[in-house]
């Protein structure tokens, strides 16, 4: 999954950058509202986290403009204000969340995945695809009762699987939400990585959950 | 006790009210009183005229004699019945009583004796019965030489009727007195009821709801100019009450950034298990973060005690030149290390200021020249005279401030921009600046073109007591 951070503290922006990727997701900083709305725009994220108090343009600006252009991507607004009415006009404008700084970083990730699993098909905390078992929160990955040891980009890819199970996922979608923007895309790092989760999820059972569509991605598939 | 307006306009009523009364009672008590000799008198005057008549008109009859004894023998009207009241006599020239009316004779009284005037003379006397008494004397010429006529009439009647009118006033007084003083009392509460209709409106004015205002419409004359400086003063409190909440909001804001620096890089640096780099790395930016909190924090210490006046300023002479040379003393190894080039020209000046204080102000100001330059720039300063005071100008050649932002630059917590890679502070020392210099008597202005620099203009009166030399 892929988060668009947009905080000016350059500090602030580092630890929380460093601790979302320690979770697997793939971040995108700005440190103003300009360079905010323009990446919002134009990459492909699937939450944003968005400070209010932003140089250039303020971040309920930001988030109107997007909304005007029809970017429905999940907002977590964050804020050093914790004023009633700054909440109410967040969340009108059209904020999905509101975090008041300081944060508990575990709070902000419960909250990123609380509005990634809002945007999924699925929508509790535990994915269950036939007998795999996939828990968003701690990243515990079960099949049939035995856990399995994944790497956190190894866990990143089955999760964005998951969240979108039963559909066809392409390789593009792949690199664009699970790895950074400086991956060579023409590298086969996707189909490398498939097969390290295939290993360890689906080599050692019957039934195989995650098939290749040929010309077009992957599937994880519940049967 | 005295202490209450409505009592205080009771008693000065009733003090005013008594005097008055007194005084009016006492002028009728008296005018009566001398309308009733004054009857008195005009109707002895008639009764001894009367009688000199009488008698003119026997003697020129010739019967002067019989007249006398008839005067004595009357047996009709008052002057028969013994101590009527109402007496005559006649005195001969000599003194000798020659005639008295019945009414003396019954009871062998006498009237005393005055030889009286030809005008007649009039007496209030102690007469026969001890009764105050009215006296007439009057001397006529007859034949048997100057006959005085006596006569009185007492005054018992119209003692009589003067008490009762004293004892009437007397009666009446107290309640009237009570009356009244009841009945002002009342007014008075009732002419004062706008203030009890004011204290119960500015009752209810708290710190939630200063925003509101006493309606001047509607309330007493006299009380309108009350209104109006009371609103005046919620004015200035609401005004005082807004900027003390705004700094504690910017305050709280400015703190929560940087404790959610330290927050989070303790929960992700906790969150799993790291190298002794990793750990080393985090505790160095939490000891970085620390150390901007502790700026802010002393700087909004400076700022409350500023704005407290706790901070006591001693003027003493310096040159303001000399004073620029130690401030440069202080950064030039931060200038060096950004490659900036600092020139300092202009005179020595002398002006009595704190020497602290603007040390404070000067640092701050170049600090800024350096912080928002840009690399290999420069920064140069002047300290010149200027309209008997002296006018420090501090110009870099930095980023710039935008047109619609210079003068909020001087606002608490205010930043300009922080977007632009530029370590930025608490946004609170030109707010300190600004209140130094104007503790000062002096004024501080900026002159700014985005992208090609800023210029800090300081004026300072050479005294800051008078502040007349302030540009």
């Amino acid at each position: 999954m892929r988060i668009l951070l947009v905080e000016d503290e350059k500090d602030l922006a580092m630890i929380v950058k460093q601790g979302l990727e320690e979770e697997g997701y793939v971040v995108d900083v700005a440190h103003d509202g300009e360079e905010g709305l323009y990446m919002a725009e134009n990459y492909p994220v699937d939450a944003v986290i968005l400070d209010i108090m932003l140089p250039l343009m303020d971040g309920l600006t930001v988030l109107s403009n997007m909304r005007k252009k029809g970017i429905a991507t999940p907002v977590i607004l964050l804020t050093a204000r914790d004023a009633l009415l700054d909440k109410i006009k967040g969340l009108d404008t059209g904020a999905d969340d509101y975090l008041t700084k300081p944060f508990v970083f575990e709070e902000l990730l419960a909250r990123v995945r609380s509005l990634l699993r809002r945007k999924a098909t699925v929508k509790e905390a535990v994915i269950r695809i036939a007998d795999l078992e996939i828990n968003t929160a701690s990243h515990e990955v079960k099949r049939g009762g035995k856990s399995i040891a994944l790497s956190a980009k190894e866990y990143a890819l089955l999760e964005y699987l998951a969240y979108k199970k039963n559909t066809v996922v392409s390789r593009t979608d792949i690199v664009e939400h699970i790895y950074h923007e400086d991956t060579d895309m023409d590298s086969n790092v996707v189909d490398v990585y498939i097969n390290y989760i295939r290993n360890k999820i689906d080599k050692d059972f019957k039934v195989k959950l995650i098939q290749t569509i040929r010309g077009a991605g992957y599937m994880l598939k519940e049967e | 006790m005295f202490n209450s307006i409505k009592l205080r306009i009771v008693v000065w009523f009733l003090v005013v009210f008594s005097i008055f009364f007194a005084g009016i009672e006492l002028f009728l008590y008296y005018k009566l009183g001398e309308v009733t000799i004054h009857l008195a008198d005009e109707h002895l005057q008639s009764e001894v005229d009367t009688i000199a008549n009488l008698m003119a008109i026997e003697e020129a009859q010739g019967q002067l004699e019989s007249e006398l004894q008839e005067l004595a023998a009357a047996v009709t009207g008052v002057y028969a019945e013994k101590l009527s009241g109402h007496y005559y006599q006649l005195i001969s020239e000599d003194g000798n009583i020659l005639v008295r009316s019945p009414s003396l004779a019954l009871a062998d009284e006498t009237l005393p004796v005055y030889t009286g005037s030809e005008q007649g003379e009039f007496r209030t006397i102690i007469g026969p019965g001890n009764e105050h008494m009215r006296l007439i004397s009057q001397s006529f010429r007859f034949s048997v030489g100057r006959l005085t006529f006596q006569a009185a009439d007492s005054l018992e009647d119209t003692q009589e009727v003067l008490s009762s009118f004293r004892n009437v006033v007397l009666a009446i007084f107290p309640v009237v007195f009570v009356i009244c003083g009841i009945g002002v009392f009342l007014m008075t509460g009732w002419a004062l009821k706008p203030i009890r209709a004011f204290t119960r409106k500015i009752g209810q004015i708290t710190e939630k709801n200063l925003a509101e205002r006493v309606e001047e419409r509607g309330v007493a004359i006299e009380l309108k100019p009350l209104a109006a400086s009371f609103n005046t003063m919620l004015g200035r409190l609401e005004e005082s009450f807004s900027r003390q909440k705004q700094f504690l909001s910017d305050a709280s804001h400015e703190l929560r950034t940087p404790t959610s620096i330290i927050k989070s890089f303790c929960d992700v640096t906790l969150g799993r298990e790291r190298g002794p780099g990793d750990y080393k790395e985090a505790i160095r930016k939490i000891g970085d973060t620390v150390n901007r909190m502790c700026d802010i924090i002393n700087r909004i210490l400076v700022i409350s005690r500023l704005d407290n006046k706790t901070i006591q300023f001693k003027p003493v002479r310096m040159d303001l030149m000399d004073l620029m040379k130690d401030v440069l003393k202080l950064i030039e190894h931060s200038a060096a290390s950004k490659g900036i080039g600092i020139k300092l020209e202009g005179t020595n000046v002398f002006i009595s200021g704190d020497r602290e204080g603007l040390t404070e102000v000067f640092t701050n100001i170049v600090e800024n020249a350096l912080k928002y330059n840009k690399p290999q720039g420069r920064v140069e300063i002047s300290v010149n005279e200027s309209n008997g005071g002296a006018l420090i100008s501090v110009s870099d050649t930095g980023i710039g401030i935008p047109e619609g932002e210079q003068e909020k630059i001087f606002d608490r917590f205010y930043r300009v921009d922080a977007s632009r890679g530029i370590t930025v502070g608490s946004g609170l020392g030109l707010s300190i600046v600004r209140t130094i210099v104007e503790a000062h008597g002096g004024k501080i202005e900026v002159k700014s073109r985005l992208g090609s620099g800023t210029t800090f203009n300081v004026y300072l009166p050479k005294n800051p007591e008078t502040g007349d030399a302030v540009a």
